[in-house]
């Protein structure tokens, strides 16, 4: 078992006047199946790609993602 | 399609084709010319030079939004690299290395292993091939990695 890291992308999406995802994707300079992988959980992006899509939503980092330890019951994403 | 699966698939088709005329070539020119002649057969190897036009997928178009490239895709290669370079090293090299000693022990024994050798003239072919299937791994490597990957979901 190890720790995920998950997120709140999508809704934060849904939330800024239904951003699409190719919007976000030009706005932090990633493509858009990176978007896809990201709200899907398959990717974990790195500190500075965190930060600029926290930055894109105006709220701290942990307001988009969060660390999911094992063992920990699945936190709302 | 992204940039990098378009690269893929195209060093795939060239890899693909060179190695299909070289081993071609390699029979014809052995049916023809003989055992010296058959070595003629590895000149369609140069066709894998035009595996140097690869950088041109990752321009990016006129008119083109978005980045080609970005850090999930970098990544990507890099594991795909990992991947070819251990098919390569303990794939390729390991077939050749204990094929070729096994191949010796058993045909001749074991004393003839310590005094046998490989003509020189092999290693630079050997370096080639290798060089071939490490490109063709990288290649199939990022295919099966975008295929797993690359689902789309707008929402």
């Amino acid at each position: 078992m190890k720790a995920e890291v998950g997120n709140k992308i999508r809704r934060l999406r849904f939330d800024h006047s239904t951003m699409t995802q190719q919007e976000l994707a030009e706005r932090v300079g990633v493509t858009r199946q990176t978007i896809i992988a990201l709200e899907a959980n398959r990717y974990v992006p790195s500190l500075v790609l965190a930060y600029r899509i926290a930055r894109v939503f105006g709220v701290p980092i942990e307001g988009v993602f969060q660390l999911r330890e094992p063992g920990e019951g699945s936190g709302s994403a | 399609m992204h940039a990098q699966v378009r690269h893929a698939r195209f060093m795939l088709v060239i890899v693909g084709v060179a190695s299909v005329l070289t081993v071609a070539g390699c029979l014809v020119a052995l049916n023809y010319l003989g055992p010296r002649g058959a070595w003629s057969g590895f000149g369609f190897l140069g066709l894998t030079g035009l595996l140097g036009f690869g950088g041109l997928f990752y321009r990016k178009r006129r008119g083109e939004k978005g980045v080609v490239m970005d850090e999930r895709d970098t990544q990507i290669g890099n594991r795909s690299s990992l991947v070819a370079a251990v098919l390569v090293t303990f794939g390729f090299w390991g077939v050749v290395c204990m094929g070729a000693w096994f191949w010796v022990v058993l045909r001749y024994g074991m004393g003839a292993s310590e005094t046998t050798g490989i003509p020189v003239f092999w290693l630079p072919l050997l370096y080639m091939v290798s060089g071939i299937v490490f490109q063709a791994a990288w290649s199939a490597s990022i295919l099966i990695h975008y295929r797993f990957e690359g689902q789309d979901d707008e929402g």
